[in-house]
């Protein structure tokens, strides 16, 4: 009798992960598909342009090659930036990836770690201006950075001042993240002597990796998609363009017919960087994600 | 100089107390009107540093260009020209946003003129090198490039309408003649048609004005504000939404203007002479160009109209008056016969020159000649508040396959209620 | 006003209930908090009176009582602190004047002169006969640098009665015979008692550039005439007052009047983010769990592949994903190959509107799962081990245990998503740019998928209408602060900083 039951219960347990096999599968095909593809489209030699097919009916690097300065059709230099665009965006996405993931530590420790006059003030104020529309202030952002002479071609330093200058707003998960962490730990380390640097420094900074890596591997991606704001700062400067606005461009209506393929191999170059981290910081950047964003 | 201004402000200040004292100032009365009696000046040699912008397809081209225009003046200049590549829509937005910053000399779409103008990134021709504009380029490329009566951009192409690509497979001469058979083909070959028409306000028009719809707008060329129109969409509209439901119920039409899935699913693509190497690409011999089709309503028969557009060459002004000199006799050059030849050996546009545009090769070339041939039955694109054109879209992409002629008689009459507070955009 | 109840009495309250005692209570205490913002704004206004008063008396009384040290440093900074030996925090105000001082003559002052008027007309640009112009004054400068100049006379202001109380407290000290703090002194407090400001200095000075000061640049612009027909460097533009706020009033678009159209917007942009966020929630959710459920192999594998898609830029798939939906794409050639209609997803409003939810959902899910995998993991399992022996069918345990857990620890998660996904403004500008418009919504001003935020880029952006922008943003900006403050108000939360440390 007894067994019987358990018989059935198992029965019914595989028919259930079976079910659960299937949807797992079902999904996975989703959610792969595009990245397939567009994989697929980027082999595509025949044509350029939007196909209704998938398949490729030439196999070939064309488009790589096209992207890396060579016309294999023609047999000639492809006059293509795209070198440039993806060294400029890589510049960006490491210089952010470092500054923007100091100021939020920076912010989110004290704000975590210190009570004082300004602190609820500070928090509210930032919150309010995340509110704010932001791109209605791309103009005056313009304005600023061609002030400082860093618009047009220049305008690789002045993304990245912009990026990072008001990343501290974005404080909430590392400061959802340092809140979990007890206090004793600084108290016991400044009755030993330590000032509240060294206590930052050397007691929390080190228990931080995971928000760290988390912090630097969000910052890292965000310049890659950035296609309007650095467009308006570069100002159609072509050593000042980034990928993102590069391959939009591909696809505005005079284009499209032209360099669908190009845009296809120019988004899976792009997409490897960040894939690769990703494959390999997941771990991080699933602590960070439960540990930092939900508190925060 | 000094003398002017200070004139300038008296009378300024005279018609203030005359006006009553309002100190509402109107700061874009041009202080000094234009004055055609100054020939260019000859003295301008030196060195520049020049920036253009232009299309991707002819960047290489203009670079060299500049070189002969600066090997052809013998040393009388030196220029450092900086070409990036901007595609022509986006011409007028990257202006405005950064005038001092932006290029010297632009390539545009006609649209982009008025917008271009009021915001000061347009510097007005001279008079001896304007009447040669006039005389050398054809009568629409040069109203295109007029604005308030002065001529203000050097007509660089005449070939940014729409005419129609077929697959000669799926067609024959006579079939194109009339949208029902294309339908019919299509639907029978399992192909679509690729036509903006119910996406798009520019080509949405083309079954309006194909009944007779037109919309005129006055415009105050010193504010740039329109001050009134004279629209006849509702009255002759009928017929043309008639025929979009047709069109709509028959599930063919792609929203887009490519030309590369000719032969793959499309058989018809509506789309310009920008696309015409990828339709070659596409459908090689089997590529046909054509005038627009007829539509029959009623037992009776339409033309599809279209527009005719043009691509113009801007200056911007100058703080330097000699470069703006220099930068004129640039955007000449690059306008001028030769060069529009050049641009259409490299890249297939239609010259606005009208010797260039007779050359032999450019009457054969078959995108080309199409819109020859459409051209009796175009309009000229003339100025229009800028939403004017989505409220067009919005006209034709409400049609549905069971609306009925209430809902026809409704739609025009959102459409004309519209009209009004389009003005003051 | 509903009678305010017990915590015990909260308790004992049926779920629903509990809701609608919350919502009750969140719109019975309005009229209450206006009558205690009255009493606040009242309050604030006689201390700020009182404050300034006791500021001058400060400032006169230090200026009578004190020695010739402190009466030098109202005229040259931080003299009173050198001469005292405090030679750093001396050549720090110092400095502070020097470049304030440097800063206006060949800056400040000419930007702060014109934002009166924002540039006469006879200082506008002029164009020569022979095409050539000479450029006059810049609006648009003249108001960034006046405001900024504005921010900075502040700055002197807050610094100068720094020094003057720096005197004064020194004075005493001094008096008192106590030692006064060395450089040295002042670094230790850098790093030490004051690490909190040498923390947040950089991250503020880059936020009050980049951020506030832009923002109250466009809150200004709503008082100008800046717009297509007054663009710098060209054209002037000046203050105009209220003129743009009450240009809303006879603002039409198809017969629409300005709040039908908002209405319009604003209702279709909360519907998105209500589906947005929810549907990304609750399906997020299901997929961790069946990822985490037991039994299931490869468990890295499947998330792996769903991660995949964060990975590619999110203007890189979207725009794959708009060409695969159009009526000739990829997804409509599968459709006509099984011998179907093609359905035009981008044309028709209502399938537009679903579509973008629909692809929503496949970027949304890969986050909602990372986030709900490492907090289902956290639910305490002897929960689930007494439910299943009270025999507790699998629906009841979700309901019972998992859901009230899982929304009690991502209230604020979804507060922020819900606000997010309000100005998503990738996933509309992208897939469809708020197409298509309909002709039965009556406004041609705006598309059947047009968010507030994508609306207003049209606005800033393509017609150069920035006066309106900036009026529409301030609007936008109160819309959201309303909504997430609602919001906020409603959802379970454990929002409480102290409560780990």
């Amino acid at each position: 009798m007894q067994e019987k039951r358990s018989m059935s219960l198992s029965a019914k347990r595989r028919a259930g992960n079976i079910a659960s096999y299937v949807v797992l599968i079902l999904i996975s095909i989703i959610w792969i598909i595009p990245f397939v593809f567009l994989v697929l489209q980027s082999f595509r030699c025949e044509s350029q342009g939007l196909t209704g097919y998938v398949m490729p009916q030439q196999w070939g690097i064309n488009n790589y090659a096209y992207l890396f300065g060579w016309d294999m059709v023609n047999n000639c230099a492809s006059n293509c930036n795209f070198l440039q665009w993806y060294l400029n965006t890589f510049i960006i996405a490491v210089c952010v990836a470092v500054g923007q993931t100091i100021m939020q530590i920076m912010m989110a420790y004290a704000l975590s770690r210190f009570r004082f006059r300004l602190r609820k003030p500070l928090m509210n104020l930032m919150l309010i201006l995340g509110m704010f529309p932001g791109f209605l202030t791309m103009i005056v952002l313009y304005q600023v950075l061609h002030t400082l002479g860093l618009t047009g071609d220049n305008a690789v330093p002045g993304l990245i001042i912009v990026s990072i200058a008001s990343s501290g707003m974005g404080y909430y998960v590392v400061k959802g993240f340092l809140d979990t962490m007890p206090k004793s730990l600084d108290e016991a380390a400044m009755v030993d002597g330590a000032t509240r640097f060294q206590v930052f420094y050397k007691v929390i900074l080190p228990l931080c990796k995971p928000i760290i890596i988390y912090t630097v591997l969000t910052a890292f991606m965000g310049p890659w998609g950035d296609f309007i704001f650095a467009r308006t700062i570069a100002l159609g400067s072509q050593t000042g363009m980034n990928v993102a606005t590069g391959l939009y461009s591909w696809l505005s209506a005079a284009n499209i017919s032209t360099h669908f393929t190009y845009f296809c191999a120019g988004g899976v170059i792009v997409a490897i960087p960040v894939i690769v981290l990703f494959l390999f910081l997941q771990k991080y950047y699933v602590e960070g994600v439960t540990g930092g964003a939900v508190k925060g | 100089m000094k003398h002017k201004k200070l004139l300038f402000v008296l009378l300024t200040l005279s018609s203030l107390t005359l006006s009553g004292c309002t100190f509402k100032f109107d700061y874009n009365v041009d202080p000094y009107p234009f004055d055609d009696t100054l020939p260019d000046e000859d003295d301008d040699e030196g060195e520049y540093n020049i920036k253009v912008w232009c299309d991707k397809s002819i960047l290489t081209l203009t670079q060299t260009q500049i070189a002969a225009f600066e090997s052809l003046n013998g040393g009388k200049y030196k220029l450092t020209v900086n070409v990036e590549p901007e595609s022509e829509g986006d011409a007028a937005s990257d202006m405005l946003q950064d005038v001092q910053s932006g290029a010297d000399i632009f390539c545009f779409a006609q649209d982009q003129l008025s917008r271009l103008k009021i915001a000061g990134a347009l510097m007005d021709i001279t008079s001896t090198m304007a009447d040669s504009v006039k005389s050398d380029n054809m009568k629409g490329a040069v109203n295109a490039a007029t604005y308030g009566g002065n001529l203000c951009a050097f007509p660089m192409t005449s070939d940014n309408g729409y005419f129609m690509y077929y697959d000669k497979s799926v067609l024959n001469e006579s079939d194109i003649l009339n949208m029902d058979t294309i339908i019919a083909k299509c639907k029978a070959a399992g192909k679509r048609i690729n036509y903006k028409v119910f996406a798009d306000g520019f080509y949405a028009a083309s079954y309006f004005m194909a009944t007779g719809c037109y919309s005129k707008w006055s415009i105050d060329p010193a504010t740039g504000n329109f001050t009134g129109y004279e629209d006849t969409y509702k009255a002759n509209g009928m017929p043309a939404m008639k025929a979009l439901q047709k069109l709509k119920a028959s599930d063919l039409v792609s929203p887009n203007d490519q030309t590369n899935k000719l032969g793959d699913t499309a058989a018809v693509a509506i789309s310009g002479i920008w696309n015409y190497a990828a339709a070659k690409q596409a459908l090689g011999e089997n590529l046909g160009c054509a005038p627009m089709p007829s539509f029959i309503v009623d037992g009776q028969s339409y033309h599809i109209s279209s527009y005719s557009g043009f691509k113009l060459i801007g200056v911007k002004p100058q703080t330097d008056s000699k470069k703006a000199s220099v930068c004129r006799k640039i955007a000449r050059y690059l306008t001028n016969q030769q060069c529009q030849t050049e641009r259409f050996n490299e890249a297939g546009w239609g010259p606005s020159n009208i010797a260039a545009s007779k050359e032999q090769a450019v009457l054969d070339q078959p995108g080309l000649a199409a819109l020859a041939a459409q051209a009796e039955f175009a309009n000229e694109q003339n100025m229009c508040p800028g939403s004017w054109w989505s409220n067009v879209a919005t006209l034709s992409s409400s049609v549905k396959a069971d609306s009925t002629e209430a809902d026809f008689k409704n739609f025009l009459e959102i459409y004309d209620s519209n009209l009004e507070g389009l003005k003051d955009d | 006003m509903i009678a305010e109840i017990t915590g015990l009495d909260y308790l004992k309250l049926k779920k629903g209930q509990r809701f609608a005692y919350k919502f009750k209570r969140f719109f019975s205490l309005i009229p209450t908090f206006f009558k205690n913002l009255g009493i606040k704004i009242g309050l604030f206004f006689k201390n700020l009176g009182l404050g300034i008063y006791h500021w001058f008396k400060d400032l006169v009384l230090t200026f009578i009582h004190g020695d010739w040290k402190t009466k030098v440093s109202y005229i040259i900074m931080g003299f009173g602190s050198i001469a005292r030996g405090q030679i750093l925090r001396g050549i720090l105000f110092l400095g502070f004047e020097i470049l304030f001082i440097v800063y206006m003559i060949m800056w400040g002052g000419y930007h702060l002169g014109k934002l009166g008027s924002l540039g006469m007309y006879y200082e506008a640009t002029i164009t020569n006969p022979d095409g050539s112009v000479v450029y006059g004054v810049n609006s648009f400068n003249v108001l960034l640098y006046g405001v900024l100049t504005i921010f900075f006379i502040i700055a002197l202001i807050y610094t100068w009665n720094l020094n003057i109380k720096q005197n004064r407290i020194n004075e005493q000290i001094i008096a008192d015979e106590k030692r006064l703090a060395t450089a040295k002194d002042d670094l230790r407090a850098v790093v030490d008692k004051d690490f909190h400001k040498t923390l947040l200095a950089l991250p503020s000075i880059g936020i009050f550039i980049f951020t506030l000061l832009p923002i109250f640049f466009m809150i200004l612009v709503a008082f100008t005439s800046y717009d297509k027909n007054h663009m710098p460097p060209m054209n002037l533009f000046g203050w105009v007052g209220f003129d743009n706020f009450s240009q809303l009033f006879t603002w039409s678009a198809g017969g629409n009047n300005f709040a039908m159209t908002f209405g319009q917007i604003l209702l279709w942009t909360i519907v998105w983010a209500f589906f947005a966020t929810f549907t990304n929630y609750f399906l997020g959710m299901m997929v961790a769990m069946l990822i985490n459920k037991k039994g299931i192999k490869f468990k890295k594998l499947w998330r792996t592949i769903l991660v995949l898609s964060i990975a590619i830029p999110q203007f890189i798939s979207l725009l794959y994903i708009r060409e695969m939906f159009q009526t000739d794409g990829i997804i409509n050639n599968f459709i006509a190959s099984l011998g179907g209609k093609p359905i035009d997803f981008w044309g028709d409003p209502w399938l537009a509107r679903i579509t973008v939810i629909v692809i929503n959902i496949w970027i949304g899910i890969p986050y909602l799962m990372l986030v709900t995998t490492g907090i289902l993991m956290n639910i305490p399992a002897d929960l689930y081990e007494s439910a299943n022996i009270d025999g507790a069918s699998p629906w009841q345990q979700y309901s019972k245990i998992t859901l009230p857990y899982m929304l009690f620890v991502t209230g604020p998660y979804l507060l922020t998503s819900f606000t997010g996904n309000m100005n998503n403004f990738n996933v509309i500008y992208l897939l469809t740019g708020g197409g298509p418009k309909d002709i039965n919504m009556a406004s041609s001003a705006n598309g059947s998928t047009d968010l507030l935020i994508t609306w207003l880029f049209n606005l800033a952006v393509s017609n150069s209408d920035y006066k309106l922008a900036a009026v529409i943003g301030i609007m936008v900006f109160i819309v959201v602060a309303i909504l997430s403050l609602i919001v906020y108000n409603l959802i379970p939360s454990t929002r409480n900083e102290e409560e780990f440390q």
